[in-house]
């Protein structure tokens, strides 16, 4: 039986970011296991280990795996120890910018600065000339003080028109499964917004070595349960970019086109379960892709647009899957993420699965938040997408969000109705009425008719009522 | 002309602007060109290749088989600013409201302090995505409405201006 708890106010640091709410919460609905999600503790080790003692299963990774994985230091070393290419750069965390300088003038700019400590695409900056270095350098420390608790940085050289490719993993106590690739090319400010399954860019050969360093490399990290391996597709190369120690926003992709539920899996795998596939057994069809509605303004520079959804009507069809947290109605608190819901089809191969999203946007209905559709349906035209020439930079590169002029078909029909009212005169001069009024009394009528109709003024063009 | 337009309970701040058989038609920084044609009945609208046959009836739009309802309110006639019905000028405040709701996690100026137009006066955490607040001007900051770490409504004031150039001192 699904029951709510409510864990506290709505700060992150007062609810889903609390332990002790957490945990509290998980004791009050004896509850026996705790899946993290993605965000706020999934990928917090000392939250891990806090279930253990409190007797919860935690349906993730072990704590010692997940706190390797989360530094990002020393999972580069780790990869390094197993053979995996790994993106030049610095193992040790810069103490000041002099020592950056010299580490950016050996690797060759531009650079990328990294934090230690940090994930999710926060705390990275790039510096394209050693005139910027000391500022990004002080600015990345203070983000990833402030993100992650620890202001260290790392480098690594920046490398340019990359694919983003990951290997979803699953590991039990025997064995384990990696998946077929998924391509997170589509980003804003290291934010993907766009994923599919497989990678226009991988051929058979590719596909396995990557399985099977992604799977080695977290088994190398004395790893268990679901995990994403990410690398860079660089000039026909791939290097180790990091781990992440959870389940992913888009992992509804990977189970469109296999079949396999990773959520069942990973509560198996915790409760000792085991895994209901192998890596023999594992198939795959069609092409899958998924797209972000983030509750954002593309034509305000993605501005947050939180508040009351007013209208709301999904995209319906076959292959089409949509997993969505919002209705008409609810509220998109500024709290948290933007993200509202994922926007998923899985089709016969890529030509499909773009025309599939295409027709859904187009049947997305969403109103009383401004969303990023809009930004979806100019990007599903580029020509370089529908190629699937990507690479993590082209969304500022082609300027996509900056060629924007329409919010689409709802918003156009606002505009038709706007153009109505002006040109039917509904709003001279004088007309001041407010149309909301549903009972305008007898007299007021009249007076309106009659300006309207070019009269008299019966009621100073001022009045209001 | 500016007006406020509410859609089926979703409000939008629409400016319309005449050109020369037409219309330009701005909301919330789109932008449609629109024709419209009013006859006895209907008003008949072509934006680019699409057409819309209205009929505004009291505080309904029919459009197609769907009935819209409508609320307007704050009609002006003047053309909009950058900034939003701001007085404008040397020695004219002006208050800089926030476009969203949001945390304030950081007020990079204070009461008296010099600024230059687009220079970062708060931060607001939304979404956690940290948005700048600019100001819109030169000049000198009068008052700061808001404390770090406070949690504010959109449209609140955040801080306000008096613009002029700032001294060089």
């Amino acid at each position: 039986m699904d029951e709510t708890v409510a864990i506290g106010g709505p700060l992150p640091a007062d609810s889903y970011l609390n332990i002790a709410h957490v945990l509290q919460a998980a004791h009050d609905t004896r509850a026996d296991a705790i899946h993290p999600g993605y965000g706020f503790l999934s990928e917090n080790p000392t939250f891990a280990t806090r279930c253990a003692e409190e007797g919860l299963v935690f349906v993730g990774p072990p704590p010692d795996a997940m706190a390797l994985s989360g530094d990002k230091i020393a999972a580069r070393k780790s990869m390094a120890r197993l053979g995996v290419a790994v993106t030049t750069g610095v193992d040790r965390p810069l103490q000041s910018v002099e020592e950056a300088r010299v580490v950016a003038a050996e690797i060759g700019y531009p650079v990328l600065f990294k934090a230690t400590a940090g994930g999710g695409g926060i705390g990275m900056s790039r510096v394209d000339r050693p005139a910027e270095i000391a500022s990004a350098f002080e600015s990345a420390r203070s983000v990833a003080l402030a993100n992650f608790g620890n202001p260290d940085l790392f480098m690594e050289k920046y490398l340019r028109r990359a694919r983003h490719v990951e290997v979803q993993v699953l590991l039990d106590s025997r064995g384990g499964v990696g998946f077929v690739e998924r391509e997170c090319s589509v980003q804003r400010r290291h934010q993907k917004l766009v994923e599919e399954t497989p990678s226009p860019a991988v051929g058979r050969g590719l596909r396995a070595r990557l399985i099977d360093t992604a799977a080695r490399g977290l088994r190398g990290l004395g790893y268990r349960n679901a995990g994403t391996v990410e690398f860079l597709l660089h000039d026909g190369r791939y290097t180790f970019n990091e781990v992440n120690a959870r389940l992913q926003v888009e992992h509804p992709i990977t189970e469109m086109v296999t079949g396999v539920d990773l959520v069942r899996q990973q509560i198996r795998i915790a409760a000792g379960d085991g895994l209901e596939v192998s890596q023999t057994e594992l198939t795959r069809h069609g092409h899958a892709m998924e797209c972000r509605v983030n509750a954002e303004d593309p034509i305000r520079n993605f501005l947050p647009s939180p508040g009351r959804i007013v209208g709301y009507r999904e995209p319906t069809g076959s292959g089409v899957r949509i997993d969505s947290g919002v209705a008409a109605g609810s509220v998109v608190p500024p709290y948290y993420d933007p993200l509202i819901a994922k926007l998923i089809v899985h089709t016969r191969n890529r030509g499909q699965a773009i025309e599939r999203m295409r027709r859904s946007i187009e049947a997305y209905e969403i109103r009383g938040v401004q969303t990023n559709l809009p930004f979806h349906r100019e990007l599903l035209r580029r020509p370089e997408f529908v190629r699937g020439d990507l690479w993590t930079t082209m969304v500022a590169d082609l300027r996509i969000a900056a060629r924007l002029r329409s919010r689409g078909p709802w918003e156009e029909r606002v505009a038709a109705i706007a153009a109505a009212l002006v040109a039917g005169g509904r709003l001279a001069r004088g007309a001041t009425f407010p149309l909301e009024r549903a009972s305008v009394a007898k007299w007021a009528l009249a007076g309106r008719r009659e300006r309207l109709a070019g009269g008299g003024h019966a009621i100073s063009p001022r009045r209001r009522w | 002309m500016r007006f406020r337009l509410d859609v089926d309970g979703e409000r939008r701040e629409i400016e319309v602007e005449p050109t020369a058989g037409g219309f330009v038609i701005r909301i919330d920084g789109a932008t449609y060109r629109a024709r419209a044609r009013p006859d006895a009945e209907f008003v008949d609208v072509r934006i680019g290749a699409k057409h819309y046959r209205l009929r505004i009836q009291g505080n309904q739009a029919i459009l197609g088989d769907e009935v819209h309802r409508l609320r307007i309110a704050d009609i002006s006639e003047e053309p909009g600013g950058e900034i939003e019905g701001r007085p404008t000028g040397r020695g004219a405040v002006v208050e800089i409201r926030s476009p969203m709701p949001g945390r304030v996690v950081r007020v990079a100026v204070a009461a008296g302090s010099q600024v230059r137009r687009g220079q970062t006066l708060v931060i607001l955490e939304a979404m956690k995505m940290q948005n700048e607040i600019p100001a819109p001007g030169d000049g000198v900051v009068r008052q700061v409405a808001v404390a770090e770490g406070e949690t504010i409504t959109a449209d609140r004031v955040v801080a306000s201006i008096e613009l002029g150039a700032p001294s060089a001192s």
